[in-house]
């Protein structure tokens, strides 16, 4: 999916389900929004920087550029190609953007109530992996609330663009997907429906793939001994979706124009 | 955004004084109780003098053929809460600069407002009293913050053991940024990649207050700031009569021993946050007398301030 096409179906979908509901009593959500997925590419980005760190086939400096920006690789996926001084500012952007793209290209099925469970996958492992227990009955709702509340109070105000119009029906659409994803990722967290797991999810991630591995034990400060990621990638290709997507976004950021030394 | 608490609370008080008023017309109060969080996303926006006139009178023109799904209410709804993130705005930033002037010194010789790259104690300080005296830390009723909020790790919520906070955390915020980005038409409009990346570095809403500052002003307020930033310039009243009113509207609770009038004329010369309140009430009196065309647009602007400074910075130009 495209930004372009994003963009265009979230407002869509939005503007037809748009009512003059109170939106202090909204319902549970009972569409899943486009924006589902985004976390699962968040953090496959993320992961993606941690596994650069251990490949010998990337210097110094653009493992540096990755790691000093991380905002630029995460958002990549909306930059157009690079030409000019490659800094690397522009060579973050140019590895989000290539990574995203892997994912996408690898990720199946892609419609917004898989992207969800995929989401909630990653969630699930990454909250394990903390010593969290996924399956505990628990408020996961009103902690996805109170997380996005403090991610909004640590960041600037709202900064409108010239088509003040455009913008607005923007962010009041953005408004009601960013509430009813949270509802629906919540709805499913603990206890997620076993068939859409399977059909969702199984294909696309596998905590046990040794790259997803390497990546998450780095994660949580657990370095795997120098020299592994040669093998991880072997046995990659022949696992999840996600590991084959982490396969293809290292060997693309090899390829990719190296930043200036500074 | 640092003061997210004290906007947040001065536009839900001004926003209940304006359903209160009879001063202010019924489209007004349906949008405010219709679209209560959109109208709260808008006390979080920036550049609301900008657009305010352009929308106001948007909105008015094509109210009485407006439909469900036409984004008209939510449109006035955002437009009103603005109007309230300039009434704090514009009360707040010469304040913050009396009161913790080494933080803003020499803000003329730099380009744009300090805030802007780290955040001074009085805005954290200013948020801590309003996240007590108007929330009860996250204990009253109804209340947009919770009682976790400052926490570490958020490591008192009960679902704390079921997800792990801080990588997800990291993640739905970079999903918020990117989601936001995705709005600003550079995004798709900008095709050289120099011009992008330019526009991306002022356009991407970055995260800048450390949410660990907060906890630490809840759990150990230091008594030098609470007397330098709170005590000193009267910040927060709750005998105020405009602030009695407010909570008791809150609350959902009697009030026939305070009047709206009264309390309004009385708020000029009580605590900073009482005259915050009522200068956001004005605003929206005077947006509702303009919508109901009994004020014309250069009425309007006078009575919302359009045109004059926020605030003068340090050894500068007013900005």
């Amino acid at each position: 999916m495209n930004r372009r096409k994003f963009a265009y179906l979230s407002a869509l979908a939005s503007a037809a389900t748009a009512t003059v509901r109170g939106e202090k009593t909204a319902a549970p959500a009972a569409r899943i929004p486009e924006a589902a997925g985004l976390i699962a590419e968040m953090i496959f980005l993320d992961d993606c920087v941690r596994l650069a760190m251990y490949d010998t086939e990337l210097s110094n400096t653009e493992k540096t550029a990755l790691t000093a920006h991380p905002d630029f690789v995460r958002n990549g996926a909306l930059s157009p190609p690079a030409s000019g001084e490659k800094t690397g500012e522009k060579f973050a952007l140019a590895a989000g953007r290539i990574c995203s793209e892997m994912l996408n290209r690898h990720r199946q099925p892609n419609s917004p109530e898989a992207r969800l469970y995929q989401d909630i996958a990653l969630m699930r492992d990454v909250s394990a992996k903390a010593g969290c227990d996924p399956a505990k009955r628990a408020p996961v709702a009103d902690l996805l609330d109170t997380v996005h509340v403090r991610r909004r109070l640590g960041l600037h105000t709202l900064n409108p663009d010239e088509d003040i119009h455009h913008w607005l029906e923007g962010i009041i659409t953005w408004w009601r997907d960013e509430r009813e994803l949270r509802s629906a990722i919540a709805a499913a967290y603990t206890s997620p429906d076993a068939a859409k797991m399977h059909e969702f999810v199984s294909g696309f991630y596998n905590p046990s793939d040794p790259i997803i591995r390497v990546a998450r034990s780095f994660e949580f400060a657990q370095v795997t001994p120098p020299g592994i990621l040669p093998s991880a990638l072997a046995q990659a290709r022949q696992g999840s979706q996600y590991a084959r997507a982490m396969v293809e976004a290292v060997e693309s950021l090899r390829k990719l124009t190296k930043p200036l030394e500074k | 955004m640092s003061e997210y608490i004290t906007h947040t609370a001065v536009f839900e008080d001004c926003a209940r004084l304006a359903i209160l008023s009879p001063a202010v017309c019924a489209p007004f109060k349906t949008v405010f109780k219709k679209h209560w969080e959109i109208a709260s996303l808008g006390t979080l926006t920036r550049s609301g003098d900008k657009y305010t006139v352009q929308l106001l009178e948007y909105c008015r023109d094509r109210w009485p053929t407006h439909r469900p799904g036409d984004f008209l209410e939510e449109k006035l709804a955002y437009t009103l809460g603005w109007r309230c993130h300039n009434a704090a705005d514009r009360h707040f930033k010469p304040i913050y600069r009396e009161l913790e002037p080494e933080h803003y010194a020499n803000e003329a010789a730099h380009r744009g407002d300090p805030d802007e790259r780290d955040v001074s104690d009085v805005r954290i300080y200013h948020d801590v009293i309003v996240y007590t005296e108007v929330y009860d830390r996250g204990r009253r009723a109804g209340s947009p913050v919770s009682p976790y909020l400052v926490q570490d790790n958020l490591s008192g919520h009960p679902a704390a053991t079921a997800v792990a906070v801080t990588p997800i955390e990291t993640a739905m915020g970079a999903v918020i940024q990117r989601t936001l980005l995705n709005l600003q038409s550079f995004t798709t409009k900008e095709t050289g990649s120099d011009a992008w990346v330019k526009r991306f570095e002022t356009r991407l809403q970055d995260y800048y207050v450390d949410i660990h500052r907060y906890a630490r002003a809840v759990d150990d307020p230091q008594s030098e700031l609470l007397r330098r930033f709170i005590l000193a310039n009267n910040f927060y009243d709750r005998r105020d009569p405009i602030i009695r009113l407010a909570r008791a509207l809150q609350a959902d609770a009697t009030h026939s021993d305070l009047d709206l009038e009264t309390a309004l004329a009385q708020a000029e010369k009580q605590s900073q946050y009482a005259q915050t309140l009522r200068q956001g009430y004005f605003y929206l009196e005077a947006s509702s007398k303009f919508f109901e065309r009994k004020i014309d647009e250069e009425e309007l602007r006078h009575r919302l301030d359009l045109g004059t400074a926020h605030y003068k910075p340090l050894g500068g130009t007013a900005q």
